[in-house]
C-alpha cells in the first residue's frame, strides 16, 4: 500500500489535523466498523471543533430498520451533541425528544420505522439522537436539502456495524471508526482494520469503462475492448472455472467470497460499484490476488483517517499507543485515538 | 355500484397526476355517482379549472407544498397540546393557504379557501413570512432572558456553569411547552377552517389533475340526456396508445345505440375492444371524468355489468362458465329488482355447448331488455343471436377483401377495418375464420382440411 504516511511524533498537531482534514470536504460520513468503536465520539468532536455562527454545519445518519434499530440502541443510546447553530435532520420521534430549543425548518415524507424526517436548527447546545432516512435516496435528498438550508458542510453518521451501503452514494469522504470492541486482541484488531481499509481504498477504474458499466444491470459481465457480454444474471449462477485470464469482469451486484473464489483466475480485473458492495473475507482476497488478480471499484470514496477507540464495551482497555504505531505503519492514512481527541 | 372492473379505468386514473397528498386521496376513493346533478357539478368545477389547467405552473407550485395536516387536525381538535413539528404544519399550512387564495383570486365558491392569517398571526409574531417554526422570544417574556444565560453558561469553562445550563434547558423547555400549550388552545378556534381548508385543496388539487388530463387525452364533457348512448369519435385512450407506439391510428368509433345492440364480426376484428371502450366511457363519466371522444351523449345508471369473458372468473376460482353465470345473475337481479342498468356482455354462452351457449344468449337479450331504465349491449360470434328482431344490429366491418387481393404479404392488421357500422338486413355471418388463419401463418395443408370439413358441415350456406 502506498500513500502519505503520517509521523506520531507531535500529537497536538496530529489532533486538530483530523478537524482540519474533515473541514475540506462538503459531505463526510463517519462510519463505525463495529458499535462501541468511538463513532459518536469522533462526530461529537467535529461538531465542536468546526462548530461557529458564520460557518453552518449539519448532522444527519444513515437510518436503521426497525428491528436494528432497538438491537443496536439497546445497548447503545448514541446522542449527539450539537452546538447552538448546527442544522440536524432526524426522525420526528427523536426530535421529540431532546432537550433544547430548536427551529423546525422542514418535515419531509422520508419515512423510516421512527417517523417522518425533521430538518431543524438548534437554538442552543443539547443532545440529540440523530437518526436519518434508512432509504439511501432519502438520504442524498436529505444531504442536498441540508445543504439548501445553508449548511457548508454535512457529517453523515454511518451508524451500522455493517459498513453502510449509503456512504459511498452520499458522502465525498469517510472517516473510518474501529477500536476495541472489534476485537480485544490488538494482533486482530490490526488485522481487520487493515483488510477494511484495503476495501475502502481500491483503486478506481478508468473513468470510460466505469461509465460503460454504469449503465449495465444486474449480473456478473465482462467489460473490455469492445467486448460487453452478460456472463451470469447474477453471482449465484456463476459458473466456476471460466477462462477469464487477462479479462475485466464487473460483477454489478455484492462481491462476496464465493463470488470472489470462483472468480479467482490469473490476471482477471473485477470491478465493484463501490467499496460498500464488497463483503470478502482476508482469505479469498489473499488467495486472489496471489494468482494475479486486482478489484476496482466504480465510484471510490476518499478515506480521510482511521480513528481508534481502545476501550471495549466490557471496559476492556488495549495499550492505545502501541495500537496506534502497529495501525499507522501500516495505513496509508493518519490514525487518530479519540480518547486522546476526547481529552483535548 | 359498478362491476366494470376490467375495462381500463384503472388506467385512467393512474394518468390522473395529482400534486398533494389529499388529492391522491380523493382520487383513489371516488365515487361511482349516479345522479345526473352530481356528475354536472364535477364538470362544472374542470370548466371552472380549464383556464389554469392550461397554464397550471403558478397554482402548482404553490399547492404542491402544502402537507397533509389531518392527523395535527385531529389532535387539535382533540385538545391535545401540539409539539413544535404539529404548529410548524399549521402554520406552513396557513402560509400556502394564503397563497393559493391570493393567486385564486376571485374564483367560483367551491375553491373559495378561508382566510387563515390569523393563525399566522398566532404562529408568526415576528411576522417573518417564513415557513419554519420555533418558540420565538416574543411568545414568553421569559424567554429572552432565559436564553441569554443558557448560551452564556453554555459557552462557561467552569464546571458549575455548565451544571447551570442544564437547569435553565429545563426551564427552557418547561416555558416552551406553556406556550405551546396556550397556542394550542388558541388555535383551537380555526380547527373548522383548517378543515375547510384542507378538503377544498384536496378538490382543487384532484380538479386541476382531472383538468390537465383532459387536455392532455382531449376529452370531452359529454350532454346527459335521458335514455342517449351515442358518440361520434370515441376511442379508447390505452389502446390508442399501444397503437400509436407501432405507428398505428385508433379507428373510432361514431355510433348512436339503442336499447338492445347485438355486435357481430369476425375474429380479430375488435368487438371486444369496441365493448370494454363501451364499458370505459360509461364507468369514466360516473366518475366525473370526461370522455374520450369528440362528442357524446350518455345517461347515468344505477348500476354498470360488464362481462369481458377472460380471467375474471378465473381469479375467482370459478370455471369460466361459471363467471358467466355470476355475472348474468348480477344484471338479472338488477332488471327484476327494477333498478336501471346498463349490461355489456362479450360473448355470452360461449363457455358451455354449443346447442345450450346460444340459448344462453338468446334469453339474456330478451330478459335484459325488459328492465325499462336498462340498456345491453352483446357480441357474439352465434349466428341465432340473429333470431333475436328486436336487438339493434352492428357490425365490425372485418377483412377488407380489396386490400387482401391487392397488396400481399403484409401484417394481419392492414386488411382489418376496425369500424362498427349499423347494418339493416344482414346476409350471412362473417366466415373468415380460415382466412384469418392463413394471414397469421396456418400450414396450408391444415388449412385444406378445414375447408374440406366447411363443405361436409352443415352449416354450409
Amino acid at each position: 500500500m502506498t500513500g502519505r504516511r503520517f509521523s506520531s511524533s507531535c500529537k497536538s498537531e496530529k489532533v486538530s489535523h483530523l478537524i482540519e482534514l474533515a473541514s475540506l470536504h462538503p459531505v463526510v460520513s463517519i462510519v463505525g466498523m463495529e458499535k462501541n468503536t468511538g463513532k459518536t465520539v469522533v462526530l461529537n468532536h467535529l461538531i465542536n471543533g468546526l462548530s461557529n455562527e458564520s460557518d453552518i454545519t449539519a448532522i444527519t445518519s444513515v437510518g436503521l430498520e426497525g428491528e436494528r434499530y432497538d438491537q443496536v440502541y439497546l445497548t447503545e443510546k448514541p446522542e449527539i451533541t450539537l452546538r447552538r447553530g448546527n442544522l440536524f435532520a432526524t426522525s420526528e420521534k427523536d426530535f421529540r425528544s431532546r432537550q433544547f430549543p430548536a427551529v423546525v425548518l422542514d418535515v419531509r415524507d422520508f419515512r423510516s420505522p421512527l417517523g417522518r424526517t425533521v430538518f431543524a436548527k438548534a437554538l442552543s447546545d443539547g443532545k440529540v439522537i440523530v437518526s436519518g432516512p434508512s432509504i439511501v435516496d432519502y438520504l442524498s435528498q436529505t444531504v442536498k436539502l441540508l445543504r439548501e438550508f445553508g449548511a457548508r458542510r454535512v457529517f453523515v453518521d454511518s451508524s451500522t456495524s455493517r459498513l453502510s451501503p449509503g456512504s459511498p452514494a452520499v458522502a465525498d469522504a469517510i472517516i473510518l471508526a474501529t477500536g476495541a470492541a472489534l476485537s480485544v486482541s490488538p494482533v486482530e484488531l490490526v488485522r481487520r482494520t487493515i483488510h477494511k481499509v484495503k476495501i475502502i481504498t481500491l483503486p478506481s477504474v478508468e473513468k470510460k469503462t466505469g461509465n460503460r458499466m454504469e449503465v449495465l444491470g444486474n449480473g456478473v459481465w465482462i467489460v473490455d475492448g469492445s467486448d460487453t457480454k452478460l456472463l451470469a444474471a447474477s453471482s449465484f449462477s456463476l459458473e466456476p472455472g471460466l477462462d477469464l485470464s487477462g479479462r475485466t469482469v464487473y460483477v454489478n451486484g455484492s462481491l462476496t467470497s464465493m463470488t470472489l473464489r470462483k472468480l479467482t483466475v490469473p490476471g482477471v480485473r473485477l470491478v465493484v460499484r463501490d467499496f460498500s458492495r464488497i463483503f470478502v473475507d482476508e482469505e479469498s482476497l489473499r488467495s486472489f490476488e496471489k494468482v494475479g488478480g486486482s478489484i476496482n471499484v466504480i465510484r471510490r470514496v476518499r478515506l480521510l483517517a482511521v480513528t481508534i477507540n481502545p476501550v471495549s464495551p466490557s471496559g476492556y482497555s488495549l495499550r492505545s499507543g502501541q495500537l496506534k504505531e502497529m495501525l499507522e505503519k501500516l495505513l496509508p492514512v493518519p490514525v487518530f485515538n479519540i480518547l486522546e481527541e476526547e481529552n483535548r | 355500484m359498478n362491476l366494470s372492473a376490467g375495462c381500463g379505468f384503472e388506467y385512467i386514473k393512474g394518468l390522473v397526476e395529482t400534486f398533494t397528498p389529499m388529492g391522491r386521496k380523493r382520487l383513489y376513493g371516488i365515487s361511482f355517482l349516479t345522479e345526473r346533478s352530481r356528475i354536472e357539478e364535477e364538470y362544472d368545477r374542470q370548466e371552472d379549472m380549464k383556464e389554469i389547467a392550461a397554464n397550471p405552473d403558478k397554482v402548482v407550485s404553490i399547492i404542491s407544498r402544502f402537507r397533509d395536516i389531518s392527523a395535527t387536525l385531529e389532535n387539535l381538535t382533540a385538545g391535545a397540546v401540539l409539539d413544535e413539528v404539529e404548529l410548524f404544519e399549521i402554520k406552513s399550512f396557513a402560509i400556502w393557504n394564503e397563497k393559493l387564495r391570493e393567486r385564486l383570486g376571485n374564483c367560483p365558491g367551491w375553491m373559495r379557501l378561508p382566510d387563515l392569517s390569523a393563525v399566522l398571526g398566532l404562529l408568526d409574531p415576528e411576522k417573518t413570512g417564513l415557513e419554519s417554526f420555533y418558540i420565538s422570544d416574543l411568545f414568553d417574556e421569559s424567554l429572552p432572558e432565559l436564553r441569554r444565560k443558557i448560551a452564556q453558561s453554555q459557552r462557561s469553562d467552569d464546571q458549575c456553569e455548565r451544571q447551570k445550563a442544564a437547569d435553565l434547558l429545563e426551564m427552557n423547555a418547561q416555558v416552551e411547552s406553556k406556550v405551546r400549550a396556550r397556542l394550542s388552545k388558541e388555535l383551537q378556534v380555526f380547527s373548522d377552517n383548517l378543515s375547510l381548508s384542507l378538503n377544498r385543496v384536496g378538490d382543487i388539487d384532484l380538479t386541476l389533475a382531472k383538468a390537465i388530463l383532459n387536455a392532455r387525452l382531449k376529452l370531452v364533457r359529454p350532454s346527459i340526456v335521458e335514455d342517449a348512448f351515442a358518440f361520434e369519435g370515441l376511442f379508447n385512450p390505452e389502446v390508442a396508445r399501444v397503437l400509436s407506439e407501432k405507428n398505428k391510428v385508433f379507428q373510432s368509433y361514431s355510433l348512436s345505440l339503442r336499447k338492445s345492440a347485438l355486435v357481430i364480426g369476425g375474429n380479430m376484428t375488435g368487438k371486444s375492444v369496441f365493448l370494454r371502450t363501451l364499458a370505459l366511457v360509461q364507468t369514466m363519466f360516473q366518475h366525473g371524468f370526461f370522455v374520450p371522444a369528440e362528442k357524446a351523449s350518455l345517461t347515468p345508471y344505477d348500476r354498470i355489468v360488464y362481462y369481458s369473458g377472460d380471467h375474471q372468473s378465473f381469479e375467482n376460482g370459478l370455471s369460466s362458465f361459471a363467471g358467466e353465470v355470476e355475472f348474468l345473475k348480477e344484471a338479472v337481479g338488477i332488471v327484476s329488482r327494477g333498478e336501471r342498468g346498463l349490461f355489456l356482455f362479450d360473448e355470452i354462452g360461449k363457455n358451455t355447448n354449443p346447442l345450450e351457449g346460444p340459448a344462453f344468449l338468446l334469453a339474456a337479450m330478451e330478459y335484459l331488455s325488459r328492465g325499462n331504465g336498462c340498456r345491453a349491449v352483446f357480441s357474439s360470434h352465434y349466428e341465432e343471436a340473429l333470431e333475436n328482431r328486436d336487438a339493434q344490429l352492428l357490425m365490425v366491418r372485418g377483412l377488407d377483401h380489396r386490400k387482401l387481393s391487392s397488396r400481399k404479404r403484409r401484417e394481419i392488421s392492414f386488411y382489418i377495418d376496425h369500424t362498427v357500422q349499423e347494418i339493416d338486413e344482414f346476409s350471412g355471418f362473417p366466415r373468415e375464420g380460415t382466412v384469418i388463419a392463413r394471414l397469421l401463418g396456418m400450414d396450408d395443408d391444415f388449412l385444406k382440411l378445414v375447408e374440406k370439413h366447411l363443405d361436409g358441415g352443415k352449416n354450409e350456406k
